[in-house]
């Protein structure tokens, strides 16, 4: 059972969250300062820990800095901050991940889980394989038959995210809340022109698709190409 | 205002020196008139000697002595039976009156000055008149030369007091044409200290923008402030809600108020983006309309092939050799509206329709539309309003359109597109520069 740490001071979430993690299976223990959750951090060593940057005592992202310091446990951000300097600097900083409020219970654990699949596999933790297409996470590059692919940042996101589900079928959805961090809000059109993009990038066009395959009124699935006889 | 003040120190240093220097020149032409008839006098008094004491033929010879010495006056006398003896044998009506009246007298003459001073000698008595010509001073004489000295000092003053003036003027002027420039940049460029130079009221006003300056950073510094604190502020009870609503049993239930807290979400962040509206913009929002356009039209350009749509871009050449139209909106504000016009076509049209996106630079104003060949909006909807949608979206779409276009000063209009479907125009006033 994965043991999450969930650094929060907001006396309504923290509960809350408590509880519905520990419904979808995780052992949870939480602290309400900045301090407290690195001393926590450093006795319990937990397998991922949520953080709030918005503390009382110590900013979330000073807090960041002195956990990377003494362990490199997977951390996500939690916070109602969503402004791009916030976001880079956290991921500089040293975070696996960013969610931003309001997020829902499934978004959370999607997010954990996901970690944890990196954070668990030795060796292999930030390289993703589908077919000719080679991911290097912690180096934000992308490979498609050894040859680097240009990605934007959005594209990079999002070509990571179908890999780590490579295989499965993605609702534009789901993308706009993982990807674009917008669960509620955006545009389907907004994901369809990154994955035109994302297309042309990888050789490919909706007429004639390679990796990325459009499932009608479904979603898109990123997939080794068949091979060709 | 430095032109202003040369103009008016010219003017004054001018009419000073015309009432200075016209009275001098006229006095030093009297003293110099006064003191040739005195030395008139004194010739009329020594030809008077000779005249009496000597005989005609003497008299010839004192005359062309003293007429040879050009002195610039010439004696004449006239004898009683007419005989003149000098240069000047005129016998007229006022040698006549001098000799009858025994009356000395000075005449403006063509020559000059001209006096004529009856004396009576003899035995036998007999009445002579001596005539003394002064001619007027020449080029080269005392008076001109006093004249043209006036004239140089006039001149002398007058470039010296123009001199001043300009520098004075540039010393109004430099510091308040400093002030001016550096509060055109206030906004565009990296702040920098005021210049606080010059005269003092300058000066004062340069503080007072100073101060105004700082004050209006920290005003909007205390709004990025207030913006993070209101987007946690709303954003965190939004979470516990959500994570309560997560926890309900009830799924019926649980879907109807996820679906209000979604239509509450889409607010929040309505009101987070446009809370930060300065934050982008910065104190002066521009760009180039032509540009954003462009870099819109590429971005949306892959999604209309792979929807096998017609995409036509009208959009002028960029600089080096093309136009640019800088209009009063962030590029961040001015992408976003027409994102949401180009995604309202992809959305609200079907795969295959046309679209055209086209930048129109005028005089002093650009006109960016977006059309299709889609249905056309719906009847009977005002599209533009908010919460109201033709396409069951909130319809915060073309409200936010509208209100960049307001922001900007300008307008959106919506038409019916020449391809037969809808057509949203939004005209902007701009700074169009063709290169």
């Amino acid at each position: 059972m994965p043991q999450v740490l969930i650094i929060e001071d907001d006396e309504r979430i923290r509960p809350l969250l408590m509880k519905s993690l520990r419904e979808r299976g995780h052992a949870v223990d939480s602290a309400p300062t900045g301090m407290a959750g690195l001393e926590q951090a450093v006795a319990s060593r937990p397998d991922v820990v949520i953080l709030d940057l918005g503390l009382p005592d110590v900013d979330g992202t000073q807090v960041l800095a002195m956990l990377r310091a003494v362990t490199d446990v997977p951390v996500i951000i939690a916070s109602a901050r969503d402004d791009d300097p916030t976001l880079v600097s956290a991921l500089d900083a040293g975070a696996d991940d960013y969610v931003v409020k309001p997020f829902t219970t499934a978004q959370l654990d999607a997010r954990i889980r996901a970690v944890l699949r990196r954070a668990g596999a030795p060796g292999k933790r930030e390289q993703l394989e589908v077919g000719g297409l080679r991911i290097d996470a912690a180096a934000r590059r992308a490979f498609l038959d050894g040859a680097e692919l240009g990605l934007t940042p959005r594209e990079f996101e999002l070509l990571l995210h179908l890999a780590e589900r490579a295989g499965d079928v993605v609702t534009k959805r789901e993308l706009l809340a993982d990807v674009w961090r917008q669960p509620w809000g955006g545009s389907d059109k907004t994901v369809d022109v990154h994955l035109s993009w994302l297309r042309r990038k990888l050789g490919e066009t909706a007429d004639r698709p390679r990796y990325l395959t459009t499932v009608r009124g479904v979603g898109v699935r990123l997939a080794a190409p068949e091979p060709e006889d | 205002m430095r032109r202003s003040l040369f103009l008016t120190v010219a003017a004054t240093v001018s009419m000073v020196l015309v009432a200075m220097l016209v009275p001098l020149g006229a006095m030093v032409y009297n003293l110099d008139r006064s003191d040739r008839l005195a030395r008139a006098a004194l010739e009329v008094q020594a030809t008077e000697t000779v005249v009496a004491g000597q005989d005609k033929g003497a008299v010839s010879v004192y005359l062309d002595q003293i007429n040879g010495a050009g002195t610039g006056m010439t004696t004449t006398v006239i004898y009683a039976d007419d005989l003149a003896i000098g240069p000047n044998g005129d016998i007229g009506q006022r040698v006549q009156q001098a000799r009858r009246t025994g009356r000395a007298r000075v005449d403006e003459s063509a020559a000059g000055t001209q006096l004529l001073v009856p004396v009576t000698i003899g035995p036998p008595r007999e009445r002579v008149v001596i005539r003394v010509d002064l001619t007027e001073p020449g080029v080269g004489s005392a008076v001109v030369r006093a004249w043209l000295i006036l004239a140089a000092l006039g001149v002398v003053l007058l470039a010296g007091s123009l001199l001043l003036a300009d520098r004075l003027g540039r010393s109004f002027v430099q510091p308040i044409r400093a002030l001016a420039k550096h509060a055109q940049r206030i906004g565009i460029d990296e702040r920098t200290p005021v210049p606080v130079a010059g005269p003092a009221e300058v000066a004062e006003l340069g503080t007072a923008l100073e101060r105004l300056v700082e004050r209006v950073e920290s005003l909007r510094a205390r709004e990025r402030e207030t913006v993070a604190d209101l987007s946690h502020r709303l954003r965190t009870p939004i979470t516990a809600l959500r994570l309560r609503v997560d926890g309900l049993a009830d799924t019926e239930e649980r879907d109807r108020l996820s679906a209000d807290l979604d239509d509450l979400e889409h607010l929040v962040d309505h009101v987070v983006h446009q809370a930060r509206r300065s934050e982008r913009e910065g104190l002066v929002p521009r760009c180039d309309a032509v540009r954003v356009l462009a870099e819109r039209a590429a971005f949306w350009a892959p999604l209309a092939e792979d929807q096998h749509r017609a995409f036509e871009v009208v959009a002028p050449a960029q600089p080096p050799r093309g136009v640019t139209a800088e209009v009063g909106a962030a590029p961040e504000d001015l992408a976003a509206a027409l994102d949401v016009l180009l995604d309202n076509v992809f959305t609200h049209t079907p795969d295959g329709a046309a679209l055209r996106i086209e930048a129109r630079p005028e005089a002093d104003e650009v006109t960016l539309t977006v059309e299709d060949a889609g249905p056309g909006f719906p009847d009977g909807i005002d599209v533009t309003s908010r919460g109201i949608s033709g396409g069951g979206s909130t319809g915060l779409g073309l409200s936010i359109v509208a209100s960049t276009a307001a922001a900007a000063g300008g307008s959106m209009s919506i038409r019916t597109s020449p391809l037969g479907g809808a057509g949203v125009a939004l005209t902007l006033p701009a700074r169009v520069t063709w290169s």
